[in-house]
């Protein structure tokens, strides 16, 4: 069987604890598409922004970062060590995420190079290149890590199907910040890893695991255990499915809801009752396993 | 050749709305570069309601005649007092009296109902829109005027305004059609489905004064509009017009009225109630636009795609209560969550600091200024949903935050 992942060039984090697992079960990965960072050269109006909002020394300290991450990217991966050092983990637009995510980091590139895995930057995941670098790749199992909504021609290029892991249990929770959306409902914690159709989260559901968090006291120790989690658990399932031992159940959409990014107010809630510990009621739960 | 008329066509426009004078000319400048306050620049909800209210007070003073003045305009300044949305402002004057416990806004309202008394019609309708030139009868506006009423006479309880909302409530009966709808004195002399926001207040006076022609004739355009609703959650003639994409401002209070009545109908369950779920129908298909876009459009085509690059803050407003309403009603929490969102956008456009008192604490009716919804104005409505919005969201963060142990 062949596994390819799909992300995006600068989710580093995510794909390697995804590339990391699947390593622990055995499963060798063919190839990696990945989507290639692009940012933007700022306009007038996004400069006069910018310094409206963050003052004229964040400004400028702001498109110099900007810029000098997009030439560290363009070269990124070409390292005489075969290890790629990048100066942060950044969003698409290049902006630096937190200050405490300077220090450096193994890239995507750099892993595939050392563990010898084939990788394709595109410039679009939905693209005909990517789904004609899918098709070379003779790709059975494509693994989602991070990537946008993916439409149907990316869909149809692996001969078996496309895998997902979500971080709540579906169908209950589908769309953002859905661990959060779980706790704010009273709902137990979980993952599930399902495959991918052209909807949000709404394809058969392969597999789901409660999982236990009682010992995160922040939404940060909460989205850090329940990532972990999810790859081990997506590594774990793509075996069972290449040993045939899953079977996906079509999930009913009337079951669940779509939830968004979570205001800073509901947050709140969710970060008190993790201080306190937080244990999922699960009757709040519509379906059973 | 064509450019040019569409330059000089600009810069007319420009003089006419006086982007010349500095306090114009900086909120033309802040739009056309989004320069919207940054998040954490946007005060508590306490500070943006006390400045929208000191606008307030400042439309009401800028006619001495006790009415609120329609809408500070970039090109004339103040315009004269308008029947409708005073009725609409005055339980919003009630409310803040309340939370205050500051007399002086109890007694505005007052006076606010008290003007309303004096321009109504012979026949208990009210006029449409201000006062500056002799207008027809309207449907819409008495509606509004009649919300204003029944609350005077149960904050003062002085029968006056109950007679006056009760001559109101009777033209409206008398001048329905027989299959519910408002054809006779509508805008544009056609039905519309967002009358239902006169189908809340008939039911107001139908609480106030028990009569069963109010609360019949509110069921029977509440039933006339349910089969216009599709079922992608739309409802059709939510608009003044059929051939352009509905403002957000009437999509909002057809959902509102909905929402309302079928809470004033089914009080012990107002969740299951049919107007309610039209509502909540209505309104979870347009929080998820909101929520995919990050942005909420000022107009609406039937498949709820935005068809503007603006924003009616007013619309945006009144879809924050409404949603609020809704959490309330329902406990579906993503309505809170949108809600919060959409707060906080127009709170990021309102002007706190402008030497000019028609703009100060005002709301826009769109964002940019130039958008389609009171191009170049601040409306008082706009101020008057933004006010009630935040109010809303304050009682219901509170509430939630003492059941969490969080206030």
């Amino acid at each position: 069987m062949n596994l390819v992942i799909l992300c995006k060039s600068w989710n580093h984090k995510k794909v390697l604890e995804i590339l990391e697992a699947l390593r622990e079960q055995n499963l060798r990965v063919r190839g990696i598409v990945a989507l290639a960072a692009s940012p933007k050269r700022p306009t007038f109006s996004e400069v006069i922004r910018k310094t409206h909002e963050r003052g004229v020394a964040r400004a400028i300290t702001h498109f110099f970062s900007n810029h000098r991450d997009h030439h560290d990217r363009r070269n990124g991966f070409i390292a005489a060590n075969g290890i790629d050092l990048t100066i942060g983990i950044h969003s698409p637009n290049g902006r630096l995420q937190d200050h405490a995510d300077f220090q450096p980091h193994l890239t995507i590139a750099g892993y595939a190079r050392q563990h010898q895995i084939e990788m394709t930057v595109v410039q679009d995941l939905n693209s005909e290149a990517c789904a004609a670098a899918l098709r070379r790749m003779n790709t059975d199992i494509l693994l989602l890590g991070g990537a946008p909504i993916i439409r149907a021609n990316i869909l149809a290029a692996p001969k078996v199907c496309t895998l997902n892991v979500h971080m709540a249990l579906l169908p209950e929770f589908r769309g953002m910040n859905v661990a959060e959306w779980s706790i704010f409902s009273g709902a137990p914690v979980g993952v599930t890893v399902h495959q991918v159709d052209p909807g949000v989260d709404t394809g058969a559901v392969l597999y789901r695991e409660e999982i236990d968090v009682a010992d995160c006291s922040s939404i940060a120790a909460l989205r850090e255990k329940v990532s972990r989690q999810q790859h081990l658990v997506l590594a774990k399932c793509t075996r069972w499915l290449i040993e045939k031992k899953l079977t996906p159940a079509p999930q009913n959409k009337a079951e669940g809801k779509q939830y968004y990014l979570m205001h800073e107010k509901l947050k709140k809630v969710v970060e008190r009752r993790l201080l306190k510990g937080y244990i999922g009621n699960s009757d709040r739960r519509s379906v059973t396993e | 050749m064509a450019a040019l008329r569409t330059t000089a066509r600009q810069l007319l426009d420009w003089l006419e709305v006086r982007l010349y004078q500095p306090s114009h000319l900086r909120i033309g400048l802040q739009d056309y570069f989004d320069l919207r306050a940054p998040v954490h620049r946007v005060q508590s909800n306490s500070i943006h309601i006390a400045a929208a209210m000191d606008w307030l007070c400042r439309a009401q003073d800028a006619n001495h005649d006790g009415g609120v003045a329609a809408r500070y305009r970039f090109s004339r300044g103040w315009t004269a007092s308008y029947p409708e949305t005073t009725g609409y402002i005055i339980p919003t004057f009630f409310n803040y009296a309340d939370l205050t416990a500051e007399e002086k806004y109890r007694r505005r309202a007052i006076r606010m109902a008290d003007w309303l008394l004096s321009v109504q019609h012979d026949n208990g309708a009210f006029p449409g829109h201000d006062v500056s030139t002799k207008n027809e009868p309207r449907v819409f506006n008495t509606g509004q005027a009649l919300l204003g009423l029944v609350r005077a006479f149960r904050e003062t309880g002085q029968e006056i305004y109950l007679q006056a909302g009760g001559r109101a409530g009777d033209w409206l009966v008398a001048v329905q059609d027989a299959n519910g709808a408002w054809n006779q004195f509508a805008y544009y002399q056609r039905a519309h489905t967002y009358y239902t926001e006169v189908d809340w207040p008939l039911l107001e006076l139908f609480a106030a004064t028990k009569k069963a022609a109010y609360r019949d004739a509110a069921i029977k355009h509440l039933n006339w509009v349910l089969p216009h609703q599709q079922p992608n959650g739309w409802l059709d003639k939510c608009g003044f017009r059929d051939d352009v994409a509905p403002f957000l401002h009437t999509i909002a209070y057809t959902i509102q009225g909905l929402l309302e009545s079928g809470a004033i109908l089914q009080p012990q369950d107002p969740a299951n109630n049919i107007y309610v779920q039209a509502a909540w129908r209505a309104s979870e298909a347009l929080l998820h636009r909101y929520e995919i876009r990050g942005f909420m459009a000022g107009q609406f085509d039937r498949d709820w795609k935005g068809t503007v690059t603006y924003s009616c803050l007013t619309g945006n407003a009144q879809t924050a209560i409404n949603w609020l309403r809704l959490y309330e009603l329902t406990r579906d929490a993503r309505f809170l969550n949108g809600a919060l969102k959409l707060n906080d956008d127009v709170k990021a456009t309102q002007d706190l600091q402008s030497n000019n008192p028609g703009i100060r604490g005002g709301v826009k009716g769109s964002h940019p200024i130039w958008g389609r919804y009171i191009h170049y104005g601040y409306p008082n409505w706009a101020a008057k949903f933004f006010i009630d919005a935040l109010l809303l969201e304050d009682r219901l963060v509170h509430e939630l935050y003492q059941r969490e142990g969080l206030a």
